[in-house]
């Protein structure tokens, strides 16, 4: 039977009823249509599921759509102004770490968990945020390179508005 | 994943009336990253997997039980509720003091897996690979059991009955686990192998905690293979001024190798052929020997009384 669940999505308030049996990627992709969040294994392997709740990182495939009430998620359609993007996604465009693009949202959010916490990441603390996302397509040198960029750019940005 | 009903009840005290009348029926949900994958079930070619799937009627969820999410120190132990994931403990975000348990649970899975899972789903599950098992057993932790009628404490070792097997009793849950202050701050060791670095399948970990009462000092030292049951071991160090490592990880070689029916007829052994049992068997010697010389050198490094 269908139950009702009311959260936050990208700073929107949003009622919907799901069985409990979904998971909030379902809820995300079918119930809400906001399809860049993706589905990989389905068991928490592989990542292409991550969103963030209430700021943290999770795998929106293992958390019951019906545990997020009053919850905060943020999906990669809630970064960056409108027609504008965000200096992570800007990174990953300029250091070349999109191929098919089916892992980037989750590494993004992930990739924005760290640098919300630390601005100023070291390559390990990358990696460590990184390891339970899989890219089957770019060998992962250029989602590092492109974190540290995006922390850069940040930085530079941080600069010119103090400034 | 099959159907059934959820309830989220704000008080601990509607939950266990809840579990307590359902007959059996329902199952609390934690963070849910074991419990949700097994009710999936998708690994059907599994016969382990299969015997395992779950289908409660009804899932109680534990996340609004504040009770759940205590943690403090209570006269000479932390007390860490269930509910406390294991990011918390990771990074040290909780006032309790417990550098081992941090450790351990810093190189469980991910970081998204470790904002989910939670102390209490890792006990409960009771999977012999559960990382924080051999570190609770060290430490000789307790865990505080809570039902509609009653409330009791247990020691972690009496908890696990067996692989996937625990003392909970019908309508009962994990509400805590108390964890002694003096054990929390003696000097340890930790060593695990894993299928592979990351995001892999613990094979075998160890945790060794130094005792240290004069005159006797002694390593108390525990190994779980991903498989059997727990093997401990204590180590008497009194009189080995020298520590001599090799003495100490001759006498783990030996009494680990008189266990070792419990490492072999792993579940995991039986289902990945590649990891034959004998390898697990190495590794826990080695895991073993360089928990209890970490443990040695942490205590060096503290510049205290020699062992
Ligand atoms: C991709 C992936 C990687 C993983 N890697 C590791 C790893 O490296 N090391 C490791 O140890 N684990 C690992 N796990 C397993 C799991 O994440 C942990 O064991 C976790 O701590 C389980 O906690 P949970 O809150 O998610 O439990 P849940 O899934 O919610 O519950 C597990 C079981 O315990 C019961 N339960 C939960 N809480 C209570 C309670 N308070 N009282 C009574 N019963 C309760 C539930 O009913 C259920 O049967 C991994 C899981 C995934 C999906
Ligand atoms: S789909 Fe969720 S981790 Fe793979
Ligand atoms: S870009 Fe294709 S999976 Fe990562």
């Amino acid at each position: 039977m269908r139950t009702e669940v009311e959260l936050i999505v990208n700073g929107r308030s949003v009622r919907a009823a799901v069985e409990p049996r979904k998971s909030l990627l379902h809820l995300l992709r079918v119930e809400l249509g906001l399809i860049g969040t993706k589905e990989g294994c389905a068991e928490g392997d592989c990542g292409a599921c991550v969103v963030l709740v209430d700021g943290k990182p999770i795998n929106s495939c293992l958390l019951l759509a019906l545990e997020c009430e009053g919850r905060e998620v943020t999906t990669i359609e809630g970064l960056g102004a409108t027609g504008e993007l965000e200096p992570l996604q800007e990174a990953f465009i300029q250091a070349g770490a999109v191929q098919c693009g089916y892992c980037t949202p989750g590494m993004i959010l992930a990739a924005k968990a760290l640098l919300d916490r630390i601005p100023d990441p070291t390559p390990e603390d990358v990696k460590n945020a990184l390891v339970g996302h899989l890219c089957r397509c770019t060998g992962y040198a250029k989602i590092l390179e492109a974190v540290q960029l995006a922390a850069q750019m940040s930085r530079s940005e941080g600069v010119l508005i103090d400034g | 994943m099959h159907d059934f009903r959820y309830f989220a009840p704000d008080t601990i005290e509607e939950a266990l009336a809840f579990l307590g009348d359902s007959n059996g029926g329902s199952r609390p949900l934690a963070g849910g990253t074991c419990l949700i994958p097994q009710m999936r079930n998708r690994h059907l070619g599994s016969p382990y997997r299969q015997k395992r799937a779950m289908r409660p009627e009804c899932l109680v969820s534990l996340r609004r039980l504040e009770e759940l999410r205590r943690v403090e120190r209570s006269g000479d132990e932390w007390y860490l509720g269930a509910m406390t994931t294991l990011a918390r403990l990771a990074e040290r975000e909780t006032e309790a003091d417990i550098p081992v348990l941090s450790q351990v649970a810093s190189g469980v899975a991910s970081p998204e897996i470790r904002n989910l899972a939670t102390l209490g789903g890792n006990i409960c599950n009771a999977s012999p690979a559960a990382d924080l098992l051999a570190p609770l057993l060290a430490l000789q932790a307790r865990v505080h059991l809570v039902s509609e009628e009653s409330e009791r404490w247990l020691p972690v070792r009496g908890f696990f009955r067996a692989p996937h097997r625990t003392a909970l009793g019908a309508g009962e849950i994990l509400a805590g686990v108390g964890v002694s202050v003096d054990a929390s701050a003696s000097p340890w060791g930790v060593a695990s192998y894993a299928t592979h670095s990351h995001m892999g399948m613990t094979l075998v970990s160890a945790t060794c905690i130094l005792e240290e009462t004069v005159p006797r000092s002694r390593a108390r030292l525990v190994v779980t293979p991903a498989s059997g049951r727990p093997i401990e071991l204590l180590v008497d160090l009194s009189g080995r001024a020298e520590r001599d490592r090799e003495t100490v990880g001759d006498m783990l070689g030996s009494a680990l190798a008189q266990q070792s029916g419990k490492v072999r007829g792993c579940h995991y052994a039986q289902e990945n052929p590649q990891v034959p049992s004998w390898y697990v068997e190495h590794r826990a010697v080695l895991a073993a020997q360089e928990a209890v010389s970490t443990a040695l050198d942490r205590h060096d490094q503290r510049g205290s009384a020699r062992p």
